[in-house]
Parts: C-alpha cells; sequence; structure tokens
C-alpha cells in the first residue's frame, strides 16, 4: 500500500551551476521540493527556466566539468545521492529512478533490435538470464501497448512510429519497477492524439505500480491533466509551488498569472494571444532582486534589489489531494508587511 | 538534421547491405580484383611455376615466352619473374594487412577514447595525433626503419604509426557526432557503464567509417611496402617482393622492360582492387548518394 505522506525523493537547496569561460551559469539556484509515492509532481516553465537540469542533477547525469553541484542534498531512500560513490548510483540510475526523454526518434540506437535493448537495461539490475529477460521483455512491451510483442521484439527502432518508440522507452524505463519516473517532456516530440494515449499509459502505470512520476513539460494542459501538484520554475528557482487545482484558481506569482493567460483558450474569442512580455533572464550575470522583475507588471521597488523569501499561502479554497501539499510562492506581493518594511529600509 | 548522424551508419539488416554492396559495381569490381590476388596467394603457398630464389644463368633476362616456361621473363638472374610476383604477393598482403590493422587498432581506439572522454585527454591525445600527422607517411616510414632496422616486422610497425592519426580522426569524429544522441545518454540514464556503452552503442556505429577507411589504407600500405622495399629498407633481398624487384630492374629496364611493367603491373592492379572496393563501399555508406545511378 502506498504511503502518500512519506517523501520518497527530497531535493533540498539544490544548486547545480555551469562554470563557462563567461562566468557560472547558475541553472539550477536554490530549488527544493519533495515527491511522495505514487505522486505526479509536475515541473513547469520556459526553456531555460532550469527544469531539465534540476532532474539530470537527481541522476547525477550532468557532466563535471562543467557542471559544479555547488551546494544542496538529494534524498532519496534516506541516501544523498549527491555523496553516493558512482557505482551505487548507477545502480540506481534505471534501477530505482528512471527516466524517459524528449525525443524518442533518437532515443533508441537505430542499430539494435529493440528487443537488445530492452533486455540491457534488465540484465544489468537483475541478474536475469537472457531467456528471462526476453520473456519479462515481451511482457513489458505488451504492457505498453504494443500489438504482437513477440514479433516486433525483432524490430528496429526505424520500424516503429514516434508513438511507439515513446511506448518502447517507456517499456525499458519500467523494467526495473522504479520507485521514480522522470519524464523530461516525454511528449512534446509527438502528436496530440499520440500525446494523450502516452500520458495515459504513464498515469495509469502510475497508479498501478504506486511509482512517483516527475513530469517535466511546458504544457499547462498536460499539468492540469495528469499532476498532483504542480511547481513553476523560472530562472534556476521555484517561484510557485501547490497542488494542482488550487495553483489553477488561485495562482498567486505574476509569472503564473502570466503563464496561465498565454495559454488558448476555446471559450474566449481573442485575436490575439497575451505573451509576458520582454524575454528570460541571463543566468550569468543575475542581479540581487527577483529575476522576474524586469518583466513583472506589478513591481514594487524592493523587487529589484532583494530576493523574495518563500512564503507559505494558507489555502484560501481547499481542495483535497492524499499529497501533503501546502501552497508556497516566492514573490515580494505576498510576504508579510512588516517583512517588506525590513527590506525595503536595507 | 540529427537523425542523419545515425542514419549515415544505419545498415538496415545485414543481408540488405550484403546486396547494397553486390548492387554497387565499382565495390563489385574492386572485390573480383582483390578475390583474384587471394586465390594467386592461396596457390603459391602450394605451387610455384618456378623456385622464386632459384638463380638459373642460362636463361638470364629471358623475354616472356611459353616455350621456356617463364610466361612473364626471368630477372638478371634468370629467377622467373612469375613465380617472385606471386611469391611476393603473399608478404605484401601480410604486409599490408597487418599494418593496417594494427595502425587502424590503435588509432580507432585513441580516437574513441578521446572523442568519449573529451577535455585535457582529448586535447593531448589528438595533438599527439597532429604530431604524428605533420610528417609525411613516407618520411615517417623510412624514419622508423631507420631506427628499428630492416626487418618485414618492423617494416609493419613502420606503416602503422602513420596510420594511427588518421584513424584516430576519423574514429574522433564519428563519436563526437553521436555520442551527443539521446539514446546515449538514455542509457547512461539506464545505469550502463561507460565500458558497455563504448562497446555496445558507440562501436557499432562509427564501424562503417573505419571499414572504409581501411580499405583505402590497405592499398596505401601496399605503395608504401612497395616503397620502402625500393629503397632498400623493407623486404631484403634475395626474398622477393615488388618494390625490390623494381628496384633491381632499374639497371636493365631498358634491355629488358617486362623485368619492371610486370611486378608495376601488380602493384597498380592490387591497388586499383583495394581503392574501388573502398570507394564503393563509401558510397554505399553514405545515404546521399545512395539512389544515384
Amino acid at each position: 500500500m502506498r504511503d502518500a505522506s512519506k517523501p520518497i525523493l527530497k531535493i533540498e537547496n539544490l544548486k547545480t551551476w555551469f562554470k563557462t569561460n563567461q562566468g557560472t551559469v547558475k541553472a539550477v539556484d536554490g530549488v527544493s521540493f519533495d515527491v511522495h509515492e505514487g505522486e505526479i509532481f509536475g515541473i513547469v516553465g520556459e526553456s531555460g527556466s532550469g527544469k531539465s537540469v534540476t532532474n539530470l542533477s537527481v541522476l547525477r547525469l550532468i557532466p563535471v566539468p562543467p557542471g559544479v553541484y555547488a551546494e544542496g542534498k538529494i534524498v532519496f531512500r534516506g541516501k544523498d545521492l549527491l555523496k553516493v560513490s558512482e557505482e551505487e548510483i548507477r545502480m540506481v540510475r534505471g534501477g530505482s529512478i528512471s527516466m524517459i526523454f524528449q525525443d524518442p526518434l533518437t532515443s533508441l540506437n537505430p542499430l539494435l533490435k529493440i528487443s537488445l535493448q530492452i533486455e540491457e537495461a534488465l540484465q544489468q539490475h537483475h541478474s536475469m538470464n537472457k531467456k528471462e529477460a526476453r520473456q519479462k521483455a515481451i511482457e513489458l512491451l505488451r504492457a505498453v501497448g504494443i500489438p504482437d510483442a513477440e514479433r516486433r521484439m525483432n524490430d528496429y527502432p526505424h520500424q516503429f512510429s514516434g508513438g511507439m518508440r515513446q511506448r518502447v522507452m517507456i517499456a525499458i524505463a519500467i523494467g526495473c519497477n522504479p520507485d521514480l519516473l522522470i519524464a523530461d517532456e516525454p511528449t512534446t516530440a509527438l502528436d496530440v492524439t499520440i500525446q494523450a494515449q502516452i500520458l495515459d499509459l504513464i498515469k495509469s502505470l502510475s497508479d498501478k505500480k504506486t511509482m512517483a512520476v516527475i513530469l517535466i513539460t511546458h504544457d499547462l494542459g498536460v499539468v492540469a491533466g495528469m499532476c498532483d501538484t504542480v511547481c513553476v520554475m523560472y530562472a534556476g528557482r521555484i517561484v510557485e509551488q501547490a497542488p494542482v487545482d488550487e495553483l489553477f484558481a488561485n495562482s498567486l506569482h505574476p509569472y503564473t498569472i502570466g503563464l496561465l493567460s498565454s495559454v488558448p483558450r476555446i471559450d474566449e474569442a481573442k485575436t490575439r494571444l497575451y505573451s509576458i512580455p520582454g524575454s528570460p533572464p541571463n543566468l550569468i550575470d543575475l542581479s540581487e532582486g527577483c529575476p522576474f522583475e524586469p518583466r513583472c507588471q506589478q513591481r514594487l521597488p524592493i523587487c529589484s534589489r532583494q530576493y523574495p523569501e518563500q512564503s507559505v499561502i494558507d489555502n484560501s479554497v481547499m481542495f483535497s489531494t492524499p499529497f501533503p501539499s501546502t501552497h508556497l510562492v516566492r514573490c515580494w506581493l505576498y510576504t508579510d508587511h512588516e517583512n517588506l518594511q525590513k527590506g525595503d529600509n536595507s | 538534421m540529427q537523425q542523419l548522424i545515425p542514419e549515415f551508419a544505419l545498415t538496415k539488416r545485414r543481408h540488405e547491405s550484403m546486396s547494397r554492396i553486390f548492387k554497387n559495381s565499382i565495390a563489385v569490381i574492386g572485390m573480383c580484383i582483390i578475390l583474384f590476388y587471394v586465390l594467386v596467394i592461396v596457390v603459391s603457398q602450394f605451387w610455384l611455376p618456378f623456385d622464386p630464389l632459384d638463380m638459373d644463368t642460362i636463361n638470364m633476362l629471358q623475354p616472356p615466352s611459353f616455350e621456356t616456361g617463364h610466361v612473364l621473363g626471368t630477372d638478371e638472374f634468370g629467377r622467373d619473374i612469375l613465380s617472385r610476383i606471386m611469391k611476393g604477393a603473399g608478404i605484401s598482403f601480410l604486409i599490408s594487412i597487418s599494418a593496417t590493422a594494427l595502425g587502424g587498432f590503435i588509432g580507432t581506439f585513441m580516437g574513441i577514447w578521446s572523442g568519449f572522454l573529451g577535455g585535457a585527454w582529448d586535447n593531448w591525445i589528438m595533438r599527439l595525433a597532429d604530431i604524428l600527422f605533420s610528417f609525411p607517411s613516407l618520411l615517417l616510414a623510412i624514419f622508423v626503419m631507420a631506427v628499428l632496422g630492416e626487418h618485414t616486422y618492423n617494416v609493419i610497425i613502420a606503416i602503422s604509426i602513420g596510420y594511427i592519426p588518421q584513424f584516430a580522426r576519423i574514429a574522433r569524429g564519428s563519436i563526437l557526432s553521436i555520442k551527443n544522441n539521446e539514446f546515449i545518454r538514455a542509457s547512461f540514464a539506464s545505469g550502463a557503464s561507460r565500458s558497455h556503452i563504448l562497446i555496445h552503442h558507440l562501436l557499432p556505429n562509427i564501424i562503417m567509417p573505419i571499414i572504409v577507411q581501411s580499405s583505402l589504407s590497405l592499398s596505401v600500405a601496399i605503395l608504401l611496402e612497395s616503397a620502402l622495399s625500393f629503397l632498400g629498407l623493407g623486404v631484403q633481398p634475395p626474398y622477393p617482393s615488388w618494390g625490390n624487384m623494381l628496384s633491381s630492374s632499374r639497371k636493365v629496364m631498358i634491355l629488358a622492360p617486362w623485368t619492371a611493367i610486370y611486378p608495376g603491373l601488380a602493384i597498380m592492379l592490387l591497388v586499383l582492387g583495394f581503392n574501388l572496393l573502398g570507394d564503393g563501399l563509401r558510397d554505399i555508406m553514405d545515404p546521399r548518394l545512395r539512389n544515384i545511378q
């Protein structure tokens, strides 16, 4: 039985930086969140906001150098993944945490039969012989909805369509019954109907196996349909985090509000789509203040000087969720007045 | 565009790529020539028209004739030229294949590690390759021969050293173009070790350009071996090699042109064979040239 209150992954103040000749790129700069058993945790944000880097850091897949894990902890099953040995992290990769990538067209080796590629991951983590691995691989292909699995086992990746290849990727990812699946924009390269099928598949697998999922996306529709909890990232930090219904009903951070209003709606006949003015900041020389300040419609004098602390919002609207989740936001608008005053004077 | 890179090496099924080789007439001609030489070498192990080392002062510098049995004539010591060419073919082949295999293996290995590891390793390995590359390969081979001394095995080493940077560059280039592919990242993400990825995912993807380069290198090795033997640094007389046959015929070339023409033709035909095969293979591997007839 799943225990929804126990976090299986706890990220605390993670800072992943890249040292380049131009300066240090603070791609992830103090991110903290918990993922609970069976939870689907969404991360949204525009390109370059640090979503992918956060998740690559979980499996320590950022090449070091130029990457540096400057600070923070990634606690998974009581172990800090940033501190364990190379051998241990390899056993975690694809074992208890697995990952699927954005582009299924290039995620499979074009030269190898898919049977080999599925069995490879199985044999890596379980002491299975060839025959058992093959049997298991066929079961997996069936589980992800590939018809005629025995025959398709011997096909090469180019004989599969994009959606089918993503199913194969998912089969590889769930092969070792992971506790956590990280899906990095799993449907971006697919068309809409296939998107829905793949997302349904991930959701049903998550329910069946009480597997937690971190879903990285920039599609807010996907978030609304899939996730239990959402966090919004901007310039390497989480600006707002809330249960999904709460976030959509009561979004607070100006950036989140901007994101939500730039989604086209079918019930409103607008001629022009809203877009947030300006472009994301350069992560090399971030100012002291809030990185969203130059683009913000509601900026305060203090915004350019100091980065706001995280404030906890008492849920004005209550939504039931099995996961302990509070509404967190980092914006001076929601920091209490006293703090604001103090910050203003400094 | 990213798709192009794996497609480049993509040989859908083995029998399909074999059938493509047979459809490519250039490659087929090249292969026929090489097979012909292989046949000659096999035959020469069991039967030769004459003993290639046996001097026959009565029949010195005989022109080619069927009556005497010296089909391609005799040289200045009366030795049968056909027998010497046949005997020399084996040595040339052995040297060329061993040198290409040795140089190709070391070079590919260096290139793979260089491309895979990147950073300082990459820099050191490739600068080393650049140094080797800056010498003309014949000059390098002569230098190595002078250091190591004259011996057939040393010819192999001398030629292979010149090959190392060529293979290193090709392997590194191919690795660089595929190592950032998603499937490599996916493999890392599923817990595969570096050596596993190298052997199972990277090597099969770069093997085709390496094969093409090998077949072109084989022809250059034949030429280099002949050149070294011609200069007296390679295979030592009285043992026959095409190079030293040409070398010894210099003095009698005007009197007896067959002493130069036939060994020369033997070299030319084999080099042509390897080059045709290499060109054909390259056309087969390059999808942009496929289906253009």
